[in-house]
């Protein structure tokens, strides 16, 4: 075996069919497995004119080559759709325990279309797949379904199943809602939770136990064994106070590619909450709904607030995703919080995204009442980044007048004040009242609500962006951009660039300074091109591989990928030959997005994120950072081969990439009889 | 009790709990605390030694090659007992080579098959078959089997489907037909199967 199991699973929800497909061996030598496999199979089965919300839309479960394999951190699994939120291809990455399910049943990937005539969950083992009823835990929250599922499953002496679910979010068709595994951990973003619910699936059950394996194990073994020692020795006493990021003040003005051990040193003392006195520094981090600065509007003394020592105060242990080595997550006892009604016990510790999105970018400093949306929206299995703009943008809307007292039936949606958050929060859920309008985004909100409340209205291509302003980083700025599901920070960035190392291993990633002006990163040029096209082409390698973007900025030294690939595979190719499969992944979804009659310009993001005037701020790191976004965009765009003033690949580019075949080719050329 | 069981090696274990998640009983708990780097970790931990089969897929899995497979008492006897067979037979065909020719598959034929374990003969890097001439279809393997790989009708030849199969040799210890063997060649029945008993 290769990693890749070479079958999936095709599951037509509508006749409430299963089939099982055998793939040959060159198409995941084209595509990997994964983000590139998914990308494919919706390509080709999706049609143009095909409702994100209806029976033709398919969603794929996918898994990467290297899951189980024994390479380490290599645990993640993916949801591939047409995105009801962007309009173009839907791509979101998850963790926690439910990867190695998929493949261990023997599959790469679930792709399930049609619609269910009444709620089911498909149950998948050693024997086949089988779609059951799920009307006992349709309206269950996600970690109660989960249990549910997995209890009702599970005999005593055989294997544990996993299980991933929606929650009432998707249930109720946001388009903001996730699909979550293991108490909430969550493939959150694009909405593809509210595409699982219009086909009445409550979640999918995998209990089985194949054997998985790369064809050199030793070596694979070899190479984690090394990355393990290396991470773990990459080390900091958690007593150290996040005071030792004030050196990070400089950072704006200073571009630097340290070794990404020091990544590795920071997720696994705090995880990522630890990020938030990093972005104090450096700026970072938006505030008041991108509009405001830290200087005028959310000081260090507010910080300190919501800094990740308080949620340290309340961890019970570290939390650690199948395969991984040095642990980002924790689990936090929030029995004894305010706001805290519901007497939920344990949950997750909140990621940076959700942190300062319910803190910083609402101007609140309730940590409690953070802590609470996170676990609320964890059991609703909804995107925290995206609802939290929606929260926001309300603020912002209500603060000017654009919504009254009798919109929001009698709340005060007035900056930083958490009771009103908390119960918006709600009502956006349970799509109720004014809730109803933001549950499908800020862009469709805006829509509905007209005037100026497009200003408020944060999002790029449809998609709230996380809580890592672009403004400072140009590179960032761009990847918003171009990637064709958009707003996404796991895209890659100037930082994560300087941190990957690529230029070592890839012969055309330009090397970055260990230290140098950053300045430069405002100027449009090929330079600054090749490194946004090497984060998103070895980004999906990764994909396809079924790696963790945090392994990721580790470095192509402690974390590689390439070469578990060739003992997995046997392969034998060179880090370029992966960076190009890379490139034909990210050009596939480009096509899907035309397809789909999505064009790139509509990936161009808000004013706010990349300072346009009105929006430019005066004070602060941000003061006067501005992105020439679009000449950036256009300047990636024709060094990928695409047309510059479109962002259409060109022919040539696609024959060159072999696209044309792959996407157009009859079926039977990539099925094993 | 099965005959072998996993020994995890906490201070190669760094707790990705492949282990936990890849074994088809659930005989892992996260349950091992220990306070690393100032920080409470919890590691997987080997309880539920009842469900254990002595499969040894954690101590293939485990990336950092924490897990040790070690013998039971019950392991350790049954090899014990193997060994001294073994010793037996390679003394009688020492003593009569000639004789040993005609005579040994009947006397092979005629030993029963009881404490046949077979932790050092079994090699799970090779696939496990079933001979279609030797099963019986007595169906005992296939009940034996912890993650269902092997089907077939009552009295007639079973198949172990290779994909599903962990090669945790169950039905290898169990099967009294010698029907069953993973190393590329047909064996040499353990008895007679014309008089063999069958037990169900």
């Amino acid at each position: 075996m290769k990693g890749y199991t070479g079958k999936i699973l095709e599951v037509d929800l509508t006749n409430r069919v299963c089939k099982e497909t055998k793939l040959k061996d060159e198409l995941y030598e084209q595509l990997l497995s994964g983000a590139g496999l998914g990308a494919w199979y919706c390509y080709r089965h999706i049609p143009a004119d095909a409702d994100p919300m209806g029976p033709e839309n398919v969603i794929c479960l996918t898994t990467g080559i290297l899951t189980c394999t024994g390479a380490v951190i290599t645990g993640r699994w993916m949801a591939i759709s047409l995105s009801p939120a962007t309009g173009g291809i839907g791509e979101s990455n998850a963790g926690g325990n439910f990867a190695p399910g998929i493949k261990q049943c023997g599959y790469d990937m679930i792709a399930i279309s049609g619609k269910a005539d009444s709620p089911v969950y498909l149950y998948c083992d050693n024997k086949g797949a089988e779609i059951r009823d799920a009307s006992h835990v349709w309206g269950k929250d996600a970690t109660e379904a989960e249990d549910m599922l997995i209890e009702e499953n599970y005999k005593p002496g055989k294997k544990r199943p996993v299980a991933a679910v929606i929650g009432p979010g998707g249930e109720r068709l946001s388009w903001m809602a996730g699909i979550c595994c293991d108490h909430g951990r969550i493939a959150a973003r694009q909405g593809l939770g509210g595409v699982m619910g219009s086909k009445n699936l409550k979640g999918v059950v995998c209990a089985g136990t194949k054997k998985v394996s790369g064809m050199d194990t030793a070596e694979i073994k070899k190479l984690s064994q090394m990355t393990a020692r290396r991470l773990n020795a990459a080390f900091m006493p958690p007593e150290i106070p996040t005071g030792v990021l004030h050196v990070t003040k400089i950072l704006p003005e200073l571009t630097m590619s340290p070794d990404g051990l020091l990544t590795a040193v920071l997720m696994g003392t705090w995880g990522t909450s630890g990020a938030a006195a990093f972005v104090g520094q450096t700026g970072e981090g938006p505030i008041k709904n991108w509009g405001g600065t830290q200087k005028e509007h959310f000081s260090v003394r507010a910080i300190n607030k919501i800094d990740v020592p308080h949620m340290l105060r309340l961890q019970t242990n570290r939390y650690f995703c199948y395969s991984c080595v040095y642990g980002c997550g924790g689990e936090l006892d929030i029995s004894q919080i305010n706001h805290n009604n519901e007497g939920w016990k344990i949950m997750h510790k909140p990621e940076y995204e959700s942190q300062w999105q319910f803190t910083a970018n609402m101007l609140s400093t309730d940590n409690d009442a953070m802590l609470w949306c996170n676990e609320y929206l964890n059991r609703m299995a909804m995107d925290t980044i995206s609802v939290g703009g929606a929260v926001a943008m309300a603020i912002e809307c209500y603060e000017n007048g654009i919504l009254t007292k009798e919109d929001t039936g009698g709340l005060e949606l007035t900056w930083g004040n958490s009771d009103a958050i908390i119960e918006f929060t709600k009502m956006i859920a349970e799509r109720r009242g004014l809730g109803d309008i933001f549950a499908d985004g800020t862009r469709k909100a805006a829509r509905i609500l007209g005037g100026d409340a497009w200003m408020y209205a944060v999002q790029g291509g449809g998609m709230e962006p996380p809580m890592h302003d672009s403004r400072l980083d140009p590179q960032q700025a761009t990847l918003y951009a171009i990637d064709p599901t958009p707003s996404r920070h796991t895209s890659g960035g100037s930082l994560y660039y300087g941190c990957m190392h690529l230029w070592k291993k890839v012969s055309w990633a330009p090397a970055a300074a260990l230290f140098g002006g950053k300045e430069g990163e405002w100027t449009p040029s090929r330079e600054e091109a090749l490194k946004v096209i090497a984060c998103a082409c070895y980004k999906r390698v990764i994909d396809g591989a079924g790696g963790c973007y945090f392994g990721m900025i580790t470095g192509v030294g402690n974390y590689p990928v390439f070469e578990w690939l060739n003992a997995a595979t046997g392969w034998g190719l060179t880090p370029d030959e992966y960076m190009e499969i890379g490139k034909r992944i990210f050009a596939l979804r480009q096509m899907f997005n035309i397809k789909h009659g999505k064009l790139p310009w509509d990936n161009r993001p808000h004013g706010r994120m990349v300072g346009d005037a009105p929006f430019t701020h005066k004070v602060g790191k941000t003061a006067n950072k501005t992105v020439p976004v679009e000449t950036m965009m256009m300047e990636t765009w024709d060094a990928l081969g695409y047309d510059r003033e479109t962002g259409i690949p060109k022919d040539e580019t696609l024959e060159a990439l072999g696209l044309p075949y792959l996407m157009n080719a009859p079926e039977e050329e990539f099925v094993n009889a | 009790m099965p005959n072998q069981i996993p020994v995890i090696d906490y201070e190669k274990c760094y707790g990705c709990k492949t282990c936990l998640y890849d074994c088809p009983t659930n005989a892992f708990v996260l349950d091992h605390k220990v306070t690393r780097r100032g920080m409470l970790r919890i590691f997987p931990t080997f309880t539920r030694i009842d469900w254990c089969i002595g499969c040894g897929v954690c101590e293939k899995d485990c990336p950092c090659e924490a897990i040790t497979m070690v013998l039971t008492e019950e392991g350790k006897a049954k090899k014990a007992a193997q060994e001294a067979k073994a010793k037996e037979k390679a003394a009688a065909a020492a003593a009569a080579p000639a004789a040993a020719e005609g005579a040994a598959p009947a006397a092979a034929a005629a030993a029963p098959a009881e404490g046949k374990y077979a932790h050092d003969e079994f090699n799970a890097d090779e696939p496990i078959r079933i001979d279609p001439n030797l099963c019986k279809g007595c169906t005992a393997c296939a009940r034996q089997c912890p993650v269902e790989a092997i089907s077939g009708e009552v009295k007639k030849p079973h198949v172990i489907d290779e994909d599903t199969c962990i090669r945790c040799g169950a039905c290898y210890d169990t099967c009294k037909f010698g029907a069953i063997y993973n190393d590329g060649s047909i064996p040499v029945p353990a008895y007679d199967p014309a008089i063999a008993v069958l037990k169900v």
